[in-house]
């Protein structure tokens, strides 16, 4: 396990060194590090740097860190590798949140408090909606979560349509887009992130117990609704910190947690670190990719072109093992 | 079986890292300016075509994706569309970047932490065109030129407003986009140029809204202005022969930037407008 969390340290090293040292910009190396060291003003060196390069990856990093952190909460607590803030309805709700918020107005801290709310707001709407009696299935679950996140989605093109013509760049950013990307995203969707995490790693071992299914936890002392509703509220601020400073980037939450999975096995308590690590490995790499494109693409897209097909390759080769 | 698992996945990660790595990032020299004149990096292409019309042509080092005019300005670097490359931008080392505050708010909060000479040139209506005219050549220290610009255009405008006192004034719509179909709708920059011209505009919306055809049926223009060639097949189709405009084959195009981009090609668009206006049988 510890293998595998230095190497994706490393991984996020490389990552970050060369997005720091590659751009259209062209600055040459050593120049790049004083300007960190140094902090110069009034040089267009040092605005490329310190107000374009380093908000991009940090960002990157921080977004991909908690959508694959909310992706493994979300598979643990469902029981299922298939849960993910996508599929669970909760990004959509998510970006519901902040497009009311950006067509609203509403300042930059308040906007991962919409993009929270709406994310909530959806869990809660899915969960409800899936819940027979006291039991929750989870095939009712995913369904209703497909069925909410569509909605949803109708939803906020219906909000972007009646705000008009000077919102229709909002679209570009909730596709999934760290183009825009800037210290502010950065400072207040950072405290969302952070007690989500918290939140996550305080109940990593009920969660491990409450894997084993609810009639096992409850004798062993776990307060499962307690521990339930906890868990979903973490995994909704940290879709809403990630979707509301970068819009929508799917199969992060999907992918890198059952990836980690392989690695280190179900227990939370390994698989938090190793899947936030990779999981901003993962975006930052993606989001190289998406800038050095010579029309810049969302990075929505090119996680769904690296994500999708990988997925399913692992969906085919578990089939072939089964068989 | 663990081994080769790890092996592939290695080969996957190599080729994410190769791709970013190897990625086409635009770099390469530019092209030497004039000494002592401000290198400028236009965001709005109708400030493009001003920036030429005042001579200042060799100075742009940078436009949109968006720029087609003049033909010079396809071979100039871009550095973005709705969406903006800031890097790319910073990359051309300008000392003015000129916009117009209309259409890239969304940019500003960005722009503003580059350290960017930032110039914002307002062009939604003609009065706001004729004053930001001067103001640039004011910038680029044009005057001369800027002053003989706006004569010209005030000339060209009393002209037209004189031409268009003559005939009759026909309800018209300006077709914008034709898919969904957007049209020029009340107090909009190009509502104002057809009513110069001589037309009325027949949408009563304001701003640029998309129409269905059920509403431009019951607001039956006299005449359609249409912008996009395409917009010519449209018109072909069975609902629309029901226009009254298309059955009298009112039916008048101007090419999109004429129309749209507030410049000095306004003229050209207003003595299209006029021209055929006056062929008209009365």
């Amino acid at each position: 396990m510890s293998r595998w969390l230095t190497l994706g340290l490393l991984v996020v090293a490389a990552l970050v060194s060369i997005g720091l040292l590659t751009g259209p910009f062209p600055i040459p190396a050593g120049e790049v590090w004083s300007i960190l060291w140094n902090h110069p003003q009034n040089s267009q060196e040092a605005a490329a740097i310190w107000e374009l390069r380093l908000p991009r990856l940090l960002l990157a990093a921080l977004v991909g860190a908690a959508l694959s952190c909310a992706g493994a909460a979300f598979q643990s607590l469902l029981r299922s590798p298939l849960a993910d803030p996508y599929l669970t309805g909760t990004s959509a709700g998510a970006s519901l949140g902040t497009a009311l918020a950006l067509v609203g107005g509403a300042p930059p801290p308040l906007q991962p408090i919409f993009a929270f709310v709406g994310s909530l707001a959806a869990v809660a709407l899915v969960r409800r909606l899936a819940r027979q009696g006291q039991s929750l299935r989870l095939e009712d679950f995913l369904l209703a979560g497909v069925m909410v996140s569509t909605l949803l989605g109708s939803l906020v093109t219906l909000v972007l349509t009646l705000a008009g013509q000077e919102m229709r760049h909002l679209v570009f950013f909730l596709l999934g887009n760290l183009a825009q990307s800037g210290w502010t995203a950065i400072q207040w969707s950072l405290p969302p992130f952070l007690v989500g995490l918290a939140v996550l790693i305080w109940h990593a071992y009920a969660l491990n117990v409450l894997s084993l299914g609810e009639e096992v936890a409850a004798p062993a002392g776990v307060e499962v609704e307690r521990v339930k509703s906890q868990v979903l509220l973490a995994a909704s601020l940290l879709t809403g910190a990630a979707v509301s400073s970068a819009g929508l980037v799917g199969f992060v939450g999907l992918v890198i947690p059952h990836l980690c999975r392989l690695w280190c096995g179900p227990d939370l308590r390994r698989l938090l670190p190793l899947a936030l690590v990779w999981g901003a490995g993962f975006l930052l790499a993606c989001d190289l990719v998406a800038r050095s494109c010579p029309q810049e693409l969302p990075v929505g897209v090119v996680t769904a072109l690296v994500g999708a097909p990988w997925f399913l390759y692992q969906l085919r080769s578990a089939r072939a093992r089964t068989a | 079986m663990g081994l080769q698992e790890n092996d592939s996945r290695l080969k996957v990660a190599a080729l994410v890292l190769g791709l970013a790595l190897g990625g086409c990032s635009p770099s390469g020299g530019h092209p030497i300016r004039p000494a002592g004149q401000p290198r400028i990096v236009s965001l709005t292409p109708s400030l493009t075509e001003l920036l030429f019309a005042l001579e200042a042509g060799p100075q742009v080092v940078g436009v949109t994706a968006n720029d087609h005019f003049p033909p010079q300005v396809e071979s100039l670097p871009e550095v973005g569309d709705l969406q903006l490359n800031y890097e790319a931008l910073l990359s051309l080392h300008p000392d003015l970047v000129i916009y117009d505050p209309a259409l890239n708010q969304q940019h500003l909060p960005k722009l503003q932490k580059l350290g960017l000479h930032l110039q914002p040139l307002s062009t939604q209506s003609l009065a706001e065109l004729l004053f930001a005219i001067p103001e640039l050549g004011r910038q680029l220290h044009r005057e001369p030129q800027a002053q003989a610009l706006v004569e010209h255009l005030q000339q060209e405008l009393e002209r037209a407003r004189e031409r268009a006192s003559r005939g009759p004034h026909p309800r018209a719509v300006v077709e914008i986009w034709h898919e969904p179909l957007t049209l020029a709708g009340q107090s909009t920059y190009v509502s104002e140029l057809i009513e110069l011209a001589g037309f009325r505009n027949a949408l009563t919306r304001p701003g640029y809204p998309t129409v269905d055809l059920e509403e431009l049926l019951r607001l039956d223009p006299e005449v359609l202005i249409l912008t996009h060639p395409i917009a010519r097949q449209l018109a072909s189709r069975p609902a629309w022969k029901q226009l009254s405009a298309v059955r009298q084959q009112r039916i008048v195009e101007v090419p999109e930037d004429w129309l749209v981009r507030p410049g000095p090609r306004l003229i050209d668009a207003l003595h299209r407008l006029q021209d055929w206006l006056e062929k008209q049988p009365r």
